[in-house]
């Protein structure tokens, strides 16, 4: 059981040498890695009960053969998994889009779910690491996508270009990087094209309100916290514990990363 | 905080050291829930800090509380959403009129002095058979100045069940596995008349849930309601922290579920117009 013994290593090495006590950063660091082993352990049964595949909100059947490569599966399996961005994206998908520019997208849980979800349109996805662009092209052969899943290595700013105009949705999540990416100034294409992103803000520095801030001549901004979420359980969560429960939503963020869901405003 | 956190990390390091082969899963689980219980006291602390110790959100809103819980779960408790699965349940009983509480294991008084602020016109009957606990109920009425209407009683009898009929008398009942003795209409046939919010223990007394359904489907209207993730407004401060922080702010300590059982006699005449 290689999942258990590595973190089960870990928490003793600490529990035997728990260093400066009162350090609340260490032990919550340690929480938060046995939460996560949980998190785990409890998709894989949720996975052996009902089939590796999406069981609720818009990419409900998708089949999930890959691990999430960023963050946490059991939300995603749930179909809980960013829930504050439902809503959006099935107004997305009502507008109707032509291509989506999926830049950062690990293992294709919105570059294969959103070509499930608009069948109408081509996603084209980036990631630079190799297992995500792997596991992307498994998950869109898997759910019968992979013709309209077109999987990039590097997404570079010159390359909004190609993308230019109101029926194409970039969708990023690239950890920081959006802050040099999203530069309206630099690629004027930007200001044509719909945008759904999460920002990543630092301590010291307000990213979220720069980009809303870069964008505000140009399109409609609206932010997108998290939320307090309560999904339908699987018949099969409701029978655990009220942790295993709250686990089940639990999304691994450290810190907040507020969304942006923003539209080019129509010509004056 | 350093004696929760040195508390916390002995137990986990008990917990490890006993653990075999085989049991590896079962101790992370175990050790998992301290490191969590340890989380969610920190955060309650944090919580007493800010807003003190009144309570923030839900029906109790503004309710003096504890800064100690001898359940838990002290940090949902404070912010309001605790067993939050039950206050649509309990506007429907007031909306219906009621004149009597009776909360068997009231424990510190959390429903007991909750509803009686809550309820201005209302008589609280509240019984523990921890003394400890009928202080702390008795301490919470008096700091919520509702003393005069929650009248405290060591343990209820079953043969008290009638005094309660054709009054308007909502039973709150969580008494950690006894309501299968306590809640017995061939024993107690009065209780076929009655209103009830019965938390069951089916971790402690197996099967409970169903034995109950089984004994009141014949005369009431049962609703099941089952625990789930909270959708309570979270103060600010909390939504700037991880997600596991607020997650567990809101977490109610439970190790198995505890389903309730909203019961409501089919046929009840309810008669009783004096508070």
């Amino acid at each position: 059981m290689g999942l258990t013994d590595g973190v089960l290593a870990r928490v003793r090495a600490y529990v035997n040498d728990p260093g400066q006590a009162d350090d609340a950063e260490v032990l919550d660091t340690v929480l938060r890695g046995v939460a996560r082993w949980r998190s785990q352990i409890l998709a894989n049964s949720l996975g052996a009960v009902y089939g590796r595949k999406v069981l609720g909100g818009p990419f409900a059947g998708m089949d999930y053969p890959a691990n999430a490569s960023e963050g946490a599966l059991l939300p995603r399996l749930i179909g809980c998994y960013e829930s504050e961005l439902h809503p959006h994206l099935a107004a997305l998908a009502q507008e109707g889009l032509d291509r989506i520019v999926d830049v950062g997208c690990a293992e294709g849980y919105y570059a294969v779910g959103l070509a499930r979800l608009m069948p109408g349109a081509t996603v084209h996805a980036f990631d630079i690491d190799p297992v995500a662009r792997r596991d992307c092209a498994l998950m869109a052969a898997a759910n019968g996508v992979a013709d309209r899943v077109l999987i990039g290595e590097t997404f570079t700013g010159e390359d909004f270009a190609r993308f230019a105009g109101a029926r194409t949705l970039v969708f990023m999540d690239i950890e920081g990087h959006e802050r040099i990416l999203l530069d309206p100034d630099r690629w004027p294409a930007l200001r044509s094209v719909k945008i759904v992103v999460e920002t990543h803000p630092g301590p010291t520095f307000a990213l979220t309100e720069e980009i809303a801030a870069r964008f505000a001549a140009s399109h409609t901004v609206i932010r997108v916290d998290q939320a307090s979420k309560a999904p339908d359980l699987p018949p099969w969560m409701r029978s655990r514990s009220h942790l295993d429960q709250i686990l089940a939503t639990w999304e691994w963020r450290r810190y907040p990363t507020p969304w942006l869901v923003m539209r080019p405003k129509p010509a004056a | 905080m350093a004696n929760l956190h040195e508390s916390a990390v002995g137990m986990m390091r008990d917990i490890l050291a006993k653990t075999g082969p085989g049991k590896e899963e079962e101790a992370m689980a175990s050790a998992l829930r301290v490191a969590a219980k340890w989380r969610s006291q920190l955060l309650a602390h944090t919580v007493i800090g800010l807003h003190g110790t009144t309570i923030l959100h839900g029906p109790f809103a503004g309710m003096q509380y504890v800064d100690r819980s001898a359940e838990g779960a002290l940090a949902a408790r404070l912010i309001g959403s605790y067993e939050s699965e039950l206050h649509p349940h309990l506007a429907a009983f007031a909306s219906q009129g009621i004149h009597h509480v009776v909360d068997i294991g009231c424990a510190e008084g959390y429903y007991a002095v909750g509803l009686a602020r809550l309820w201005p016109n209302v008589n609280v009957y509240a019984f523990d058979t921890d003394p400890e606990a009928l202080k702390l109920c008795a301490a919470l009425a008096r700091s919520n100045g509702v003393a005069e209407r929650v009248h405290l009683g060591g343990e209820f009898h079953g043969d008290d069940f009638e005094k309660f009929v054709g009054r308007r008398t909502l039973f709150i009942v969580d008494i950690e596995g006894g309501e299968r003795y306590l809640l017995d209409p061939e024993l107690y046939p009065a209780l076929k008349e009655l209103q009830f919010i019965v938390e069951t223990h089916p971790g402690a007394s197996p099967g409970i849930t169903d034995t109950l359904i089984g004994r009141f489907a014949p005369t009431h209207d049962i609703q099941v309601v089952m625990q789930g993730p909270k959708t309570t407004p979270l103060p600010e401060w909390l939504h700037g922290l991880g997600h596991l922080d607020s997650l567990l702010s809101v977490w109610e300590w439970r190790s198995t579920p505890t389903p309730w059982l909203v019961m409501r006699p089919r046929a009840a005449p309810q008669v009783d117009s004096t508070p």
